[in-house]
């Protein structure tokens, strides 16, 4: 029956014919996470008696008629979302051992109908990487190459959908961590308009950055579950309380395709980004094109400055967020300290790996009196700079088209050594984060047999555009129904 | 330069213990990464304002009421607790 192959919409058709029920469809996937995760280390918990609890309370809400579309559908959340009483790492030995008292708002609203927690995938620690090695619990592999990393930071994620060892996984984005990713394994992965998912749970990284998103193998997948985990959120005071979000409908038509107006910034295809790449990009504008699309070329000015602006923001944004491990209140505490100093610098010390260390003394630089306005306060305003070219380019187009890395997945090790070169990898992830737009990346071809993602950026709260673009482009091509080979199986 | 010294007053206000070696490997990292901003010093910022967050709006606060579960007291989470309180090194002789 192929049953990893199947979108949402397909699974959820066999659990409401009862060709299968959500206790079978869950053992499935577990068994593929048994079978095929020891190659890829895509999860650090896996939870099967939980998962099996809620599979079988799926299936009576099923039985009873109370289901919806997502009830008794397998997912997997990236380790950094908080599970109640499931281990939730965010990748670090700081929360190796910790068990949260609650669950984040984007697991309570999936839990609440129905879906099925099979368990916490990797990433990089506390969100900060582009490649998934800085993980305390290893590095993840690319399904599409071994030798490859599958991005960062929700590169477990990634890694998990790509394998088809779950149908979908939950990703954050704070400077591209689930559209680099998806874009390297193959996949769709969605980066809302920042507010508009409840980041309460979400372990912070950067807090005006961070936002909560869907990967998934298809923009329909990515737009039921998106459906579901947007919406005002009391527990986070940066919640979108403003603007109505209406439930998205994929029903784009090559009329409507033909008044949508697409900008291409020429900025984005510079000596930066591999050739085969940017071939990759264009041939699938093409396609847009015979769908209908309306293309031409724009400028982003100044974007190219974005990394050293976004590093900053989120550095310093880190230093303040992490303050609170502290070996007292929860996490990891050093051994046997003799006063409270050495216990919050021998609990840091041990707890945080290189990258993170780096990142806070870094934050902690660019807010300290003398640097404060040399470093943050003028990132700040690179920031304004770049939200605006964005808001200019919108009145003249509807939605952008750029590629979502320089290149397609790097061999493991690579750019471990050189810290700006992995920097310079979210070159064009990072500008929407600032900005705090909506962002989403599909697979438009491959290179060398690695998969290279388009970039769809929209206007704040543009999401059903994007989604439906995307869906609309999926319907005409084949790209995201690829399976890596070595995972193309029962 | 970020220089041994300056790696040193960082990682004190980060309150991270660093050995010689960490000391050492922080000063070319950061070192490199400055070069990376000093690269942004070409754009121009005269009388652009900061942006903190984006999209603009206004923050919405809750009534001020408390609200806690204590079934969700997050005290079970510490490293050594006695129920009621955190337990940490003695402060003061």
């Amino acid at each position: 029956m192929e049953i990893y192959k199947k979108s949402i919409t397909e699974l959820s058709d066999l659990l409401n014919k009862k060709t299968i029920s959500s206790v079978e469809m869950t053992n499935y996937f577990l068994e593929r996470i048994k079978t095929h995760d020891s190659k890829l280390n895509s999860f650090i918990t896996i939870n099967d008696k939980f998962a099996l609890k809620r599979a079988a309370e799926a299936d009576k809400k099923i039985s009873n008629n109370e289901h919806h579309l997502l009830t008794g559908i397998p997912i997997a959340h990236k380790d950094l979302f908080s599970t109640k009483n499931i281990l939730t790492t965010c990748g670090s030995k700081m929360l190796k051992n910790y068990k949260p008292p609650f669950d984040a708002t984007v697991v309570k609203k999936l839990d609440d109908i129905g879906m099925v927690n099979i368990g916490k995938t990797n990433m990089d620690e506390f969100a900060m990487g582009s490649s998934n090695e800085s993980s305390y619990f290893g590095v993840v592999k690319n399904p599409w190459n071994l030798d490859k990393v599958p991005g960062g930071s929700s590169g477990g994620s990634a890694a998990a959908v790509a394998a088809c060892l779950s149908p979908v996984a939950t990703g954050s984005d704070t400077g591209g961590s689930i559209r680099q990713p998806a874009s390297f394994c193959g996949l769709t992965g969605l980066k809302p308009t920042y507010s508009s998912v409840s980041r309460y749970g979400m372990i912070a990284y950067a807090s005006s950055l961070d936002q909560g998103g869907p990967i998934g193998k298809s923009a329909e997948d990515c737009a039921i579950l998106y459906n579901e985990i947007n919406g005002y959120d009391p527990n986070d005071s940066t919640s979108n309380h403003e603007q109505k979000i209406e439930k998205i409908k994929l029903n784009l038509t090559k009329e409507n395709a033909s008044k949508i107006r697409i900008g291409i910034p020429l900025e984005y295809f510079s000596k930066n980004l591999d050739q085969s790449i940017s071939d990759e990009i264009f041939k699938s504008i093409d396609v847009f094109k015979k769908l209908g699309f309306k293309i031409k070329e724009i400028s982003l000015p100044n974007h190219n400055f974005t990394i050293p602006a976004y590093y900053i923001i989120a550095s310093a944004e880190a230093s303040s967020n992490l303050s609170r491990y502290d070996g007292v209140k929860f996490g990891y505490r050093c051994k046997d300290p003799k006063n409270l100093e050495e216990l919050y610098f021998k609990t840091r010390k041990e707890g945080f790996g290189k990258e993170v260390k780096k990142r806070v003394m870094i934050g902690a630089y660019a807010l300290s009196s003398g640097y404060y306005d040399e470093y943050y306060i003028r990132a700040l305003k690179i920031r304004r700079i770049i939200r605006d070219s964005f808001l200019a380019a919108f009145k003249d187009v509807d939605f952008i088209f750029a590629p979502t890395s320089p290149t397609t997945a790097f061999n493991i090790g690579e750019k471990t050594s050189n810290a700006v070169d992995m920097y310079l990898s979210d070159i064009y992830t990072t500008p929407v984060n600032l900005a705090g737009l909506p962002a989403l990346s599909i697979p438009v071809g491959y290179s060398n047999n690695l998969p290279v993602g388009l970039q769809i950026i929209g206007n704040y709260f543009s999401e059903s555009g994007i989604l439906n673009i995307a869906h609309f482009y999926q319907k005409n091509t084949e790209w995201h129904l690829k399976v890596p080979k070595e995972f193309d199986n029962e | 330069m970020f220089d041994k010294n300056k790696v040193k007053d960082v990682a004190k206000l980060a309150m991270i213990e660093l050995n010689d070696d960490d000391i050492l490997f922080y000063s070319n990292e950061i070192e490199d990464f400055l070069k990376l901003v000093k690269e942004s010093e070409k754009i121009d910022l005269e009388n652009i304002k900061p942006l903190y967050h984006s999209p603009e709006m206004a923050l919405k606060a809750r009534t001020d009421e408390v609200d806690i579960d204590p079934k969700n007291d997050g005290i079970n989470s510490a490293p050594e607790h006695d129920g009621r309180h955190f337990i940490v090194p003695k402060v003061i002789d």
